[in-house]
């Protein structure tokens, strides 16, 4: 008999309700959409209304299906995680300095930007606060910089300084 | 008589130096991302389609493609070294390699794996050149109907790219297409779903979309579990590189084994380099004459694991190239790759631009050789990469994808959808969920989109001419049958007959 903890089944019954709500949204959303065209039930909303239709469908067919499975042989446990670990923050904090970086984009000198964001992302990552991260972060920087704005002659914001 | 020709012509245009330069660093980098566990040939992939926005379009195909049957070559490297196998495809590489490794023989086993991805690889080349055309020939006579009925069987077919789960893959497939919709009608031209947002009245960007949904959540795992790769000290030395008389004897069958096995699953849509390593590891393991040596370090495995998937990954860009459906996630980066330079893939392009087509069919042949060439001597240097700190690497991915995405379009917008799908792909990798399936939508329902619309122009709205044209009928069964197979039900109704079955022999 099988003992080891089941595989948790929790993300998976949230993310299938998530998609059948997102697809109902979707439905009545490409119902409103004004049709243009006269293709009448051709028209623009048809596909969209469709593909929400088979995303509620098979999101329900997934939901009943992982419950089913959670209810099999309850005598075994799920694994446990805990929502709130060191990781999970780590990953929060990320996308908030990659949400920054976003914000600042337009703002500030794309060297600059991306120096912070190299730096941030270093130190969310597990590298010590020493002179070492700054180095590597710019650089990472630097390169990013000279493969995109000399080498491909691409714009990136503020580098129009440079020609 | 033509094939020939063209394919002349594909090789001129192959051996030009800007083509050369820009296959060399594709295989180059590739061969770095499938020695690096975690980093994938499609997240590989996608970082390098922002350096092309300024290619000619064959160049810029040449390089990507060469990302991807590099990164075969690579994933050996850890596997047989470290026991980690740097692709999926390179797992029972690891089983074997490691053994071969602990037994002092690791240089052998890597110069068996250079070997047979090499010949297994040109072999490929081979077959892609023969069956492209033909097959783009039969692809010409699809009208709307038969193209719609193809496009909605490889979607059911994505349902494959779910990993364990068909539904999963079935939704993701679904939500790519939601997601895909969203943007310019592409009939009328009509703004549709852009909810007043000015970022996604294009449409979701592919480049941000794909970044977003294989290159973030990686950083973000890796942040959230930061590792190092422990590594060992392996002697290397050149002279042991070569495996030995007895080891080409035992490979002999192993090889082609491989090619054929690898060439199959490549082109059969979501079968792909991992299935395939698979399911010749267990052909070659009943069919040998050692079968003592499997699981202890059989350097045949080795041969025939890593011809399949080098096989794979060419014989993959078969049905993209000339039906127009990527059969595996790194397949459909590479379409989007060619939509964004312009190319429509599908059969029509060996028609409206074989130049670009037989210089890329020709540049695989020169990439395995370079790959062969670089490979060994490589290895230390690869090696030395793993020894930087994961979190260097995981940043620099972070920087070039913002960056990369931003040097596309030069759009702020772009870089916002990035990050949305980057959180999407991250939850769904935390929940189990493939997010290929969403990348491989978003490449085709635009197509699928116009095919049924035309095909019911021709019809009149009358929807049975889906039904009424054999070919169109027979994809549609195909996708039918694709999905009950799938079924976890009808697998334990196999399941269920097989016991049955056992139990009248048995009784």
């Amino acid at each position: 008999m099988n003992t080891e903890p089941k595989t948790p089944t929790t993300g998976t019954l949230v993310m299938s309700i998530v998609l059948a709500v997102f697809g109902i949204f979707w439905m009545i959303a490409a119902k409103n959409i004004p049709d243009k065209t006269g293709f009448g039930s051709l028209g623009p909303g048809f596909l969209p209304f469709w593909a929400g239709v088979g995303l509620v469908f098979i999101s329900v067919a997934l939901t009943i299906g992982t419950l089913r499975a959670k209810n099999k042989d309850r005598s075994i446990p799920e694994k446990k995680e805990r929502f709130f670990y060191r990781g999970y923050v780590m990953v929060l904090l990320t996308i908030l300095a990659l949400l920054i970086y976003i914000i600042l984009l337009s703002r500030l000198h794309f060297f600059i930007n991306t120096f912070l964001l190299a730096a941030a992302g270093l130190a969310l990552s597990g590298e010590a606060l020493r002179p070492r991260l700054l180095l590597v972060a710019a650089l990472i920087s630097f390169v990013l910089f000279a493969i995109f704005v000399f080498w491909l002659q691409i714009p990136l914001p503020g580098s129009r300084i440079f020609g | 008589m033509e094939s020939i020709h063209l394919m002349l012509g594909g090789f001129e245009a192959a051996f030009s130096w800007l083509n050369l330069l820009y296959l060399f660093i594709g295989v180059v980098f590739g061969n770095l991302v499938g020695v690096l566990p975690g980093l994938g040939p499609v997240s590989g992939t996608v970082l390098l389609i922002p350096l092309t926005f300024k290619l000619p379009p064959a160049t810029a195909i040449i390089m990507l493609s060469g990302v991807y049957y590099g990164a075969m070559y690579g994933g050996s490297t850890t596997s047989i070294l470290l026991n980690i196998p740097g692709e999926s495809s390179s797992l029972m590489t690891a089983v074997e390699g490691y053994q071969l490794t602990k037994q002092g023989r690791a240089g052998a086993a890597l110069g068996m794996s250079a070997i047979a991805s090499f010949i297994a690889g040109t072999l490929a080349v081979v077959g892609l050149m023969t069956l492209s055309p033909v097959m783009a020939k039969v692809a010409l006579s699809f009208g709307p109907p038969e193209n719609f009925s193809l496009i909605f069987a490889a979607f059911t077919i994505i349902a494959s790219l779910g990993g364990s789960s068909v539904l999963k893959g079935l939704a993701m497939g679904a939500l790519g297409v939601v997601l895909a919709t969203i943007g310019i009608e592409p009939m009328v031209a009509q703004n549709r779903l852009t909810f007043g947002l000015a970022p996604l009245s294009g449409g979701i960007s592919f480049v941000a979309a794909a970044m977003g949904l294989f290159a973030l959540p990686e950083v973000f795992e890796g942040i959230e579990r930061p590792g190092r790769v422990v590594f060992q000290k392996v002697a290397l030395k050149i002279r042991n590189l070569l495996p030995n008389r007895q080891d080409f004897k035992d490979s002999k069958t192993a090889i082609p084994m491989g090619a054929l096995t690898g060439f199959i699953g490549g082109v059969l849509p979501g079968a792909g380099a991992t299935i395939s390593s698979f399911f010749v590891y267990g052909i070659q393991k009943r069919i040998t004459k050692r079968p003592e040596l499997f699981g202890k370090g059989s350097m045949e495995a080795i041969a025939a694991v890593e011809g399949a998937n080098n096989a794979a990954s060419t014989s993959a860009l078969i049905p993209m190239l000339t039906f127009g459906i990527p059969g595996s996630g790194t397949a459909a980066v590479l379409m989007g790759a060619m939509i964004i330079h312009g190319l429509q893939p599908g059969p029509l392009l060996f028609e409206n631009n074989p130049d670009v087509v037989w210089a890329l069919i020709a540049s695989m042949y020169l990439g395995n050789i370079m790959l062969f060439i670089l490979n060994l001597p490589l290895i230390g240097i690869w090696v030395s990469f793993m020894r930087l700190p994961t979190h260097i690497i995981l940043t620099g991915v972070l920087a070039i994808s913002v960056t990369g995405v931003y040097a596309d379009e030069n759009s702020l917008g772009d870089v916002i959808v990035m990050f949305g799908f980057g959180i999407l792909g991250y939850i769904l990798k935390k929940t189990d969920f493939p997010p290929a399936p969403i990348i491989l939508a978003l490449v085709l329902t635009e197509q699928l989109e116009g095919a049924l619309h035309r095909s019911l122009v021709i019809s009149g709205g009358d929807w049975s001419i889906f039904f009424t044209r054999p070919i169109s009928l027979c994809l549609l069964l195909l996708a039918l049958v694709s999905i009950i197979l799938q079924m976890p039900a009808f697998e334990r109704w196999i399941g269920k007959l097989r016991r049955l079955a056992r139990e009248e022999v048995g009784g």
